[in-house]
């Protein structure tokens, strides 16, 4: 007698609690798709591009090896150019930086590179820079402005007199 | 399609043989030993002697056979008088026929032609330095310190090379030089000391076992006397 009872009573309670929740399943259908679209749309913009590489090797093998070639090729021609500066030895690349705003042309000598002309790049408010790789080591060196005048490197580390009075920045690497 | 892939494929096959071929050729000693015959315009007799330093440079590996041809053309070039050039030249020889490192005097004579110093004050300047390095050498392998050696330092063991003899002995020349030409007291032994322990220290090329070996094998009066001496030598030029 009291079985069906209890049975009843648990049926009602799930009922009233399914019914109670009922309100979040409303529209879930469609927030769904709609979630699903957003992130097609999202993907889209780059699969385009990724498309032509995710196609596998044996349907498109030249392309494949095209882009493997081509991959090489900039690693090639970064390594080759010195990624961005010029090489004296394979070392640490270090920055010579200098100010000379109204300069025409400045360039860096020293033992680095046997004394001659490294040309350094004009930058924003006539700032000049450029990296050299360049060995540990104890290297002498001076800035050349306009192609006359030896003028010593602010940033230097030390300063040494060379040929009388002169003076010639050195830098530790 | 086709030909852009083609395309590609064939300059990424070129780029490396692009790049070798990008580089210079490799100098020999028979490229300095021929400029030397041929080009370089000098007597026979001072030929002869640059045959045979350069020669001993070269198989003792003082000096790379690229590095010594970029030197022979630049004095050769520089304009000056013969004999002034010759001079220069005998210099160095004299220099490697020593087995005195000559890394020092060759950017010297470089940095002088660059600034367009007169080729008699180049000359000088080589001199006086070329007599430091032999002092420090001489002071150096008085107490054991020569290339192909085994320097013991507590309980570690160094072979030294020819490039790292060259280093140090042209380090400690090289500091010795900037001291006495800042006008410091050469007569201050201890601070002349201090200033080449504190060259070699911050000379990251010199392993510092080597600094310490200098620092416990030399003594500041040795390396006070070397000062001295140039100090001497310089109120001589002037």
């Amino acid at each position: 007698m009291n079985e069906p009872k209890f049975d009843d009573y648990l049926r009602e309670g799930l009922r009233q609690g399914v019914e109670g929740q009922l309100h979040h399943l409303e529209g879930l259908e469609e927030r769904v798709l709609e979630k699903l679209a957003e992130r097609a749309l999202r993907r889209g913009r780059w699969s385009k591009l990724w498309r032509p590489f995710l196609i596998p090797v044996a349907r498109r093998p030249a392309l494949a090896l095209a882009t493997t070639a081509a991959v090489f090729l900039i690693i090639g021609l970064f390594l080759g150019m010195g990624l961005g500066g010029p090489s004296l030895g394979g070392g640490k690349g270090v920055w010579f930086v200098v100010a000379y705003p109204e300069a025409q042309s400045v360039t860096v000598a020293g033992d680095f590179n046997s004394w001659t002309d490294t040309p350094l790049k004009r930058g924003k408010d006539g700032i000049w820079t450029v990296r050299l790789d360049l060995k540990p080591g104890r290297y002498e060196y001076s800035f050349k402005i306009n192609g006359e005048k030896w003028v010593p490197d602010p940033r230097a580390d030390e300063y040494v007199k060379t040929y009388g009075e002169q003076l010639n920045s050195v830098i530790y690497v | 399609m086709r030909g852009i892939l083609l395309t590609v494929l064939l300059l990424a096959l070129l780029a490396p043989v692009g790049l070798l071929a990008e580089q210079q050729p490799q100098v020999t000693a028979q490229d300095v030993y021929d400029y030397i015959n041929y080009t370089l315009e000098v007597s026979a007799q001072t030929r002869a002697v640059l045959l045979q330093a350069f020669h001993k440079g070269f198989e003792e590996g003082a000096l790379a056979p690229e590095r010594a041809l970029s030197f022979l053309r630049r004095v050769n070039a520089s304009g000056a008088p013969i004999e002034l050039r010759e001079q220069v030249l005998l210099t160095i020889a004299d220099a490697l026929l020593k087995s005195v490192p000559v890394e020092m005097l060759l950017s010297k004579v470089e940095e002088g032609l660059a600034k367009g110093r007169p080729m008699d004050e180049i000359l000088a300047e080589i001199q006086e330095r070329k007599l430091t390095l032999e002092g420090v050498k001489a002071l150096f392998e008085s107490k054991g310190f020569r290339a192909g050696i085994e320097l013991q330092i507590g309980s570690a063991t160094l072979t030294l090379s020819v490039e790292l003899t060259g280093l140090v002995i042209t380090d400690v020349a090289g500091a010795l030089e900037d001291y006495v030409r800042s006008g410091k007291d050469p007569t201050d032994s201890f601070a002349v000391y201090q200033e080449v322990l504190l060259r070699l220290q911050r000379d990251r090329s010199i392993p510092p076992m080597l600094t310490e070996w200098v620092g416990a094998n030399i003594r500041p009066e040795e390396l006070g006397r070397i000062a001295q001496e140039i100090a001497a030598r310089l109120r001589e030029m002037r």
